[in-house]
């Protein structure tokens, strides 16, 4: 009645149903036999499927974290590089930044001033820890002859030594072979501002009546020819009076800090001694 | 040849001195790097070349410092004069005997300044500044006279080898 490949058919779909009713029953009532043949082939699986597993989340992990990392190390390389350029660009804006500062006080210094100015920059240092020179690269082409006074804001620095025709050689005012001549601007005490070389200044040959007090303020008389009056020099930082002798032993410091020196002016004019200290 | 080279050197040196090492801190600038360099000539390089080389380096410094034209030089001459023999008279090896000239070298220049500076001032103050200028120098010219020999003998061996080289090739 019903042909071979029909009868089959018919057959697979009964098992099929039958399957499903028989697994159905037995998920509902959780059957002995069907856990234990689940527990069965989860032991025998998950070992493999746990070794199968890890390994895929080590090489995940190898992935992410180290395949990855190469990425990250170059653009940490850049990164880098661009912090080292960022800093190198702070820097340049700060060095301006400061040099900007000190060429603003020289422009002011250069409008306020009576008299005619040259700026230089100091371009080396004595070489010998016994003398207090430097070399700057102003000379006779730019008008600079040997006894000008050369100054910065702060005040004295000292005067051109020698002069050639593109350097001079100016001796500081802390050199022991220089000497100022000067006012105590309270008092107007006069006194020789002698340089000792370690960064100071005697003030010598102040009378011991003379009234002298830590931390007055020193400027050129312009009585040496060479120094204009009234230009700062620096203040009193120790004042011995002894009770005997003509003179009292004082200490001056000077307001130019010499190790830092950097660029300073030269005064061209002569001194007038007109500009009295205004 | 061997006076431009070490002419040249010399003027190097001069050039470091002034300009490179005032930027240091003062623990480093107060040393005369020519000494060392004076006293490898006068030791360990022939004559030829090497006392108007002594001459002019002394001069040079001379000038372009603000001290009495002469002292350096004099000092110069006064290393030539004691040292020249040195290593005929004294048989240290070559190190040693440069670290010991040296710290006598630093010694001689700084009581030559001293007595310059007494003779000008008419007076003479033994201060902690000057002393401390004299103890530094002489620390300096301990740790770094060895440092000094090995790169004068190293640059100074490499320039002779050129030298030689280039000749042999003319020839």
């Amino acid at each position: 009645m019903f042909s071979k490949k029909t009868m089959v058919a018919v057959g697979a779909v009964v098992l099929i149903v039958l399957y499903i009713i028989v697994f159905s029953f037995a998920y509902l009532r959780k059957s002995s036999v069907g856990d234990a043949a689940t527990r069965s082939a989860l032991a025998l699986v998950s070992p493999f499927q746990a070794v199968f597993s890890s390994s895929m989340n080590f090489m995940d992990d190898i992935w992410t974290h180290y395949f990855l990392l190469i990425s990250v190390s170059r653009e940490n390389d850049e990164l880098k590089k661009k912090l080292a350029q960022a800093v190198n660009k702070n820097n340049k804006c700060r060095e301006i930044e400061f040099s900007n500062h000190r060429l603003r006080e020289f422009v002011k210094l250069k409008k306020q001033s009576p008299f005619i100015l040259e700026s230089a920059e100091v371009i080396a240092k004595d070489s010998s820890p016994w003398y207090k020179t430097i070399i700057i690269n102003k000379g006779t082409d730019d008008g600079v002859t040997s006894g000008l006074p050369v100054i910065v804001p702060e005040g004295i620095v000292g005067y051109v030594l020698t002069a050639s025709g593109k350097d001079s050689k100016v001796l500081l005012i802390i050199d022991r072979n220089s000497s100022v001549d000067a006012l105590v601007q309270r008092t107007r005490a006069r006194g020789l501002a002698q340089g000792i070389t370690r960064g100071l200044c005697e003030f010598d040959y102040a009378l011991r009546k003379l009234d002298i007090k830590i931390g007055d303020n020193v400027i050129s008389s312009g009585f040496d020819g060479i120094y204009p009056k009234g230009l700062r020099i620096g203040y009193i930082s120790k004042v011995i009076r002894r009770n005997a002798g003509l003179f009292q032993d004082v200490e001056l410091t000077p307001y130019v800090d010499f190790t830092k020196l950097e660029e300073v002016m030269i005064i061209l004019s002569p001194p007038l001694k007109d500009n009295v200290g205004d | 040849m061997h006076f431009l080279v070490y002419f040249v050197f010399s003027v190097l040196l001069i050039c470091i001195q002034t300009t490179l090492l005032p930027l240091f801190p003062r623990l480093f600038v107060q040393y005369d790097l020519l000494i060392p360099y004076v006293v490898y000539l006068i030791l360990f390089r022939s004559s030829v070349g090497m006392l108007p080389v002594i001459l002019i380096s002394g001069c040079l410094m001379d000038l372009l410092s603000g001290g009495t034209i002469g002292v350096y030089i004099a000092t110069y001459i006064l290393i030539l004069i004691c040292f020249r023999n040195a290593t005929i008279y004294f048989h240290f090896k070559k190190i040693i005997l440069f670290q010991i000239v040296i710290i006598l070298s630093v010694l001689m220049e700084n009581i030559l300044f001293c007595m310059v500076i007494s003779i000008q001032s008419m007076s003479f103050k033994l201060t902690f500044y000057g002393t401390s200028v004299l103890v530094i120098q002489l620390i300096w010219a301990l740790i770094s006279s060895s440092l000094l020999y090995f790169m004068f003998d190293y640059i100074f061996n490499r320039i002779d080898k050129l030298i030689i080289g280039g000749l042999r090739e003319r020839v």
